[in-house]
C-alpha cells in the first residue's frame, strides 16, 4: 500500500483581474481529481482563524497559489502558520509561457480554461515534489 | 470618501455560495454598476495591503458572504470599515428554495440563477447607499 | 472546554463527541434528563452534510426508533433525524426554522432539535465512547469516499 502524505493547497481569489479566477479555478481542479491526497484550505476561513485551517498548515506541508506578485496567500501561511512547501505564482507562470491573463475576471473562456489546467499542472508537479521530499 | 459603493465578497473557495457570491460581486461591478461599485480582494485587505485599507477605510461597504462564518464581514470590520450592508447567500437561498446550486468551480444552472438574483439584489443595494449619500 | 469532548482530526476538520451523552449509530445525540431526554444530531452529522439551509418538523406527536423527528435540507440532500428510540415528542426547537444553522455552529447546544418521552427501552443508545469509535471509523471512510482515493 503506497501511502501519500496529505498537502494543502490554499489559493488566492482575488477580485481584482482575471489572474484571482485563474488561481481559484486551476485549485478547484486539483481538488476535484488530478491530486486526490491534497487539502484544500479556504483563505478567508484561514485569515479569519476560526477554522482548522491554519493548524492544518502548521502540520502538514502547504502549497500557496497566488494571482498576482502581492502574493496574499503565500503571506498568511508564513505568518499565520510557517514555511511553504513550495509556491505557485501564477502571474509569473504566464509571464514565463508569453500568455496573457483572461481578460475576463468573472467568465473564463475556453482558452482560458485549457490555460487554468495548465496552471493545475504546474500545482500538481510541485505536490508530487513535496510529496517525494516527504518520503512516499 | 469615495464615490463608489465597494462590494467584497468573501469568495470561499470549497462551497457553491462562496463561487456564486463573487461571480454575483463581479456581475455588478462589472456589468451591472459599472462606476458606480467596485470591489476589492478580502485579502489583500486582511494583509494590510496598504491601498486596499484605505479603499475600504474610505468606502461605503457591503460584504457578501457564503456562509454563517461570515468572513467577509468580520474581516472588513476588522480593517476599520464602514459594512452598511451585508448579505449572505446562504439566506438567499433559503429565500429560493427551488434552487439547488451545487457546483464550485464552474457554476451550474442553478447557481447562475442564484448569482443572477443576488446580484440584482446588490445593485439595489448600491443605488440604495449612493442615494443616502446624496 | 476541551475536556468536555472527545474529538478527532481529520484532514483539517476536527470532529467531537460530548462527553455524558448517549448516541445512535443514526448520528444522533440523547442528553438524558429525568423523563424528557433532549436530542440533536451529532458534529459529524452536521459537518458531512453541510450548511443547513431548511429544517422541517413533520408535526407527529410519536414515533417509533429510525422514523424522521425532523427532516434537514443542505444543498447536497434532504436528511432526516432519526427518533432514538420509540418516543412521544414534548417539543421542537421553533429557533431552527429561522436559524437553521444553529446545527451547524453549536450541534450539541443551542442547535439541539427536539425534546422527547421515551415509550421503550433506551438501553440500546451508546456510550460516548462507543459512539466516538464508531464515528472515528465512518469519519476517515466519508473522508476517503469524497477523495476518491484508492490504496496502491
Amino acid at each position: 500500500m503506497k501511502i501519500r502524505p496529505k498537502v494543502g493547497v490554499v489559493s488566492c481569489s482575488g477580485e481584482c483581474c482575471g489572474l484571482g479566477t485563474l488561481s481559484r479555478v486551476a485549485t478547484r481542479l486539483i481538488l476535484e481529481g488530478i491530486s486526490p491526497e491534497t487539502v484544500t484550505l479556504c483563505l478567508p476561513l484561514f485569515l479569519a482563524g476560526d477554522s482548522g485551517e491554519r493548524e492544518f498548515a502548521q502540520r502538514f506541508p502547504t502549497i500557496p497559489v497566488d494571482g498576482c506578485h502581492k502574493q496574499c496567500a503565500k503571506k498568511a501561511i508564513e505568518k499565520y502558520s510557517g514555511p511553504t512547501a513550495a509556491d505557485v505564482d501564477v502571474e509569473a507562470l504566464l509571464e514565463e509561457w508569453g500568455v496573457k491573463a483572461p481578460a475576463d475576471r468573472r467568465v473564463l473562456g475556453e482558452a482560458d480554461v485549457e490555460l487554468a489546467e495548465r496552471v493545475a499542472a504546474e500545482i500538481a508537479k510541485r505536490i508530487d515534489w513535496v510529496q517525494g521530499e516527504q518520503g512516499a | 470618501m469615495t464615490e463608489k459603493v465597494l462590494v467584497i465578497p468573501c469568495s470561499g473557495i470549497g462551497k457553491p455560495f462562496g463561487t456564486i457570491g463573487r461571480d454575483a460581486t463581479l456581475r455588478v461591478v462589472d456589468e451591472l454598476r459599472p462606476g458606480k461599485a467596485d470591489t476589492d480582494c478580502l485579502s489583500l485587505l486582511v494583509m494590510g495591503d496598504e491601498e486596499a485599507v484605505k479603499q475600504v477605510k474610505g468606502s461605503v461597504c457591503i460584504a457578501v458572504d457564503g456562509c454563517p462564518m461570515e468572513c467577509a464581514r468580520k474581516n472588513i470590520e476588522a480593517a476599520g470599515g464602514n459594512v452598511a450592508a451585508h448579505i449572505r447567500v446562504m439566506d438567499l437561498l433559503r429565500e429560493n428554495r427551488g434552487l439547488k446550486p451545487r457546483e464550485v468551480t464552474f457554476l451550474d444552472e442553478d447557481g447562475e440563477k442564484l448569482s443572477a438574483i443576488l446580484a440584482d439584489r446588490l445593485a439595489a443595494k448600491v443605488d440604495e447607499l449612493l442615494e443616502d449619500r446624496r | 472546554m476541551a475536556e468536555e469532548y472527545l474529538s478527532v482530526t481529520v484532514d483539517k476538520f476536527q470532529i467531537r463527541v460530548m462527553k455524558g451523552l448517549r448516541y445512535t449509530r443514526d448520528d444522533v445525540w440523547v442528553q438524558e434528563r429525568g423523563r424528557v431526554h433532549r436530542v440533536g444530531l451529532t458534529d459529524l452529522a452536521q459537518r458531512m452534510g453541510g450548511d443547513i439551509v431548511f429544517v422541517d418538523f413533520p408535526g407527529r406527536d410519536a414515533l417509533k426508533a429510525g422514523e424522521p423527528l425532523a427532516t434537514y435540507e443542505t444543498i447536497k440532500a434532504v436528511l432526516d433525524v432519526k427518533a432514538p428510540f420509540d418516543c412521544a415528542v414534548k417539543a421542537f426547537n421553533e429557533g431552527l426554522g429561522e436559524r437553521p444553522e444553529l446545527i451547524n455552529e453549536d450541534p450539541y447546544g443551542a442547535g439541539w432539535v427536539a425534546e422527547v418521552a421515551a415509550k421503550g427501552s433506551t438501553k440500546e443508545l451508546l456510550t460516548d465512547h462507543e459512539y466516538f469509535s464508531y464515528m472515528k471509523e465512518k469519519a476517515e471512510a466519508e473522508m476517503r469516499k469524497l477523495k476518491g482515493a484508492e490504496d496502491d
